[in-house]
């Protein structure tokens, strides 16, 4: 069975009167969403895939775009990849 | 337990392993050929690689249990693993790490910060939270993996964690697969897929989608007292708002984590080697998507394994896990899946987790070796080299033997710990290193300074859960906490120290002399 100690990592104590009677008024009211009866469940449901979409969204609206200085930037990188694969060497024998 | 079937599925994995490690190896064996294959990594290779490092068995196997016991008002961590892990820290974080950590040519995230303040202090001071910290997130990475081992090999968890240490230590000192995407790639690959099979399967085998969802919400008068007492009110329900489990789920889970993600260092160190901004706008799509298959499902089965054992066994998850929520999800899906996905699904949490651990130990021993030795000594080479290797082996052996000290149900807890310091240490002093050219020197060590006292000094007097087993405040104040009145013993650190380090942050660069128009021109060039 459930041991005395939990997550809090300490041991539980007698139910309070107003956490078992808010639990019930919490329970009550509302719609249901997908079997779900607290809103703000089932909003962060929606919401967790909603932000998803946004990611898929920003990632093909952008898919091309700052890409224009690469020329540059390859220039650059080169210098630094070399410098950083110098100081792996030194630092982890690598 | 089928050990025919265990040893080809190994086999066939480090078989795919070796073929993709050798492909790699091919397309990059010089600097030059390195940088080519860099720039034609296809972003859905570079955004899984991200993931495969950024999840690890903590999340899964101790963040899934814990839904099982807290249920789905864990979805709130996943909504800021998507916006703020993902979005945020590519679009708004990643892109400016990346140019400005060139421009400083960083290697560690403390050498960004120091370089960027122009202070040692910084550098060797964030080393030293770093290697103080970390063991207890590295140690539960270790915990996670040898608990699924545990339960699928049936095995001792004891052994397990001996196996899989020994396994760890000869991967870190062979010298890990750094580099090689493609390695993490599969992983990547079959973790999604696999976590989509699992969800499917989960709500196929309840019934369906709503069904399933209004079992679990019916299943609410299966709450145990103990846990309504502290405000449970049931897997489809916010925890009672001020309640004890509210303010755990909500200040420690959600928003320890949540946030704390941003100022990683291991994570923020990935930015500076990205080759383009253009990857990270491809790696948010893909990452947004992979991260939802992640959390999104282990916290939706973890939660859901509740109307699953009660239906096949008639008790909680909880129950069956016998109050370990570390146990919960390797349980469930060595009940609920057939045996060859089990193997296949604890091969892959198992790379993973060495791929997470791999870059946890090499990042406490840069710490000691770069950031504190060398910063401190100012030599370079040599000495700390050899330090830089003792701090590896040195962190192993305190993360296993962490892993055999530490109670149950310490998965989470352990992460968020970890992640609640790096988010008050490092994230007032990082925003403002990125955004702010009026943060100065003294500023950003006031606020790093702040974040990481105040936060000690929580969980050292405030903070229930760790103030009573560390029993400092036991024995230099005669009581368990500082503050006994509710809600205090049970609001996690970040809530305090975070706000606190950004004030202190803001006010004491506002009465410095900012740095130099030429320090702040070379940190910002190519900044748009």
């Amino acid at each position: 069975m459930l041991h005395a100690t939990t997550l809090h990592g300490h041991p539980t104590k007698k139910t309070p009167g107003w956490c078992a009677k808010a639990a019930r008024e919490q329970q009550q009211a509302g719609v249901s969403v997908l079997g779900i009866d607290d809103p703000v469940i089932w909003g962060v449901y929606l919401l967790c895939i909603f932000s998803a979409l946004l990611c898929v969204i920003y990632g093909i609206v952008n898919w091309n775009r700052e890409g224009e200085l690469e020329a540059v930037e390859i220039q650059e990188e080169a210098v630094w990849e070399v410098e950083e694969e110098e100081m792996q060497k030194k630092e982890l024998g690598q | 337990m089928d050990l025919l079937l265990l040893n080809v599925m190994i086999l066939i994995y480090l078989l795919a392993t070796l073929y993709l490690g050798y492909r790699a190896w091919r397309e990059t064996k010089d600097s030059e050929g390195y940088l080519v294959a860099g720039r034609k990594t296809h972003p859905y290779i570079m955004a899984m690689s991200y993931g495969a490092t950024f999840i690890s068995t903590s999340a899964i196997v101790g963040f899934g249990g814990t839904a099982g016991l807290f249920g789905m008002g864990l979805l709130w961590l996943t909504f800021l693993n998507i916006f703020v892990g993902i979005f945020l820290a590519f679009v708004v974080y990643g892109k400016r790490t990346r140019k400005i950590g060139h421009n400083l040519h960083a290697m560690t995230f403390p050498e960004f910060m120091g370089r960027r303040f122009d202070s040692k202090f910084i550098q060797w001071f964030s080393g030293l939270v770093i290697f103080l910290g970390m063991p207890l997130y590295a140690s539960v990475v270790l915990i996670g993996a040898a608990r699924f081992m545990e339960t699928t090999l049936e095995i001792n968890f004891d052994v397990a964690l001996l196996i899989y240490s020994v396994i760890i230590a000869a991967y870190v000192i062979w010298g890990g697969l750094r580099g090689v995407m493609y390695t993490d790639a599969m992983q990547g690959t079959i973790m999604f897929v696999g976590m989509i099979f699992l969800l499917i399967m989960t709500y196929t085998h309840l019934g369906g989608i709503t069904p399933a969802h209004q079992a679990l919400t019916d299943m609410v008068n299966l709450v145990p007292k103990s846990l309504a007492a502290q405000g449970h009110a049931g897997w489809t329900a916010m925890p009672v708002f001020g309640s004890a489990w509210w303010w755990t789920l909500i200040s420690t889970i959600v928003m320890g984590v949540g946030i704390g993600v941003l100022a990683m260092p291991q994570l923020v160190v990935r930015f500076m080697t990205v080759k383009s901004n253009r990857e990270l706008n491809r790696g948010v799509l893909i990452g947004g998507i992979f991260i939802l298959a992640m959390t999104g499902v282990a916290f939706m089965v973890g939660a859901l394994s509740n109307v699953f054992f009660y239906q096949t066994q008639g008790n909680i998850s909880v129950n069956i896990a016998n109050g370990n929520a570390d146990s919960i999800i390797p349980i469930y899906i060595n009940a609920a899946t057939p045996e060859w996905f089990v193997y296949l699904f604890m091969l892959t949490l198992l790379a993973a987790a060495m791929s997470t651990s791999s870059s946890q130990f090499h990042s406490q021993g840069s710490a000691i070796g770069r950031d504190i030795y060398e910063t401190l000594s100012g030599k370079k080479g040599g000495g700390s080299i050899m330090l830089t290797r003792a701090g590896i082996l040195v962190a192993v052996i305190i993360a296993v033997t962490l892993g055999y000290i530490l109670p149950e149900n310490i998965i989470a807890r352990g992460t968020a710990i970890f992640f609640g310091l790096c988010a008050a240490a490092f994230l007032p002093m990082y925003t403002s290193a990125l955004y702010w050219r009026g943060a100065t020197k003294a500023g950003a060590i006031a606020g790093l300074i702040t974040g990481t006292l105040v936060t000690v000094f929580w969980y050292l007097f405030i903070h229930k859960a760790e103030a009573v087993p560390l029993g400092v405040a036991k024995m230099l104040l005669g009581r368990d906490v500082l503050i006994t009145q509710m809600p205090w013993p049970v609001v996690d650190p970040i809530i305090v120290a975070l706000p606190l380090a950004v004030v202190v942050t803001v006010i004491v660069s506002l009465m410095t002399k900012p740095p130099s128009d030429d320090h702040l021109d070379e940190c910002f060039r190519g900044v748009r």
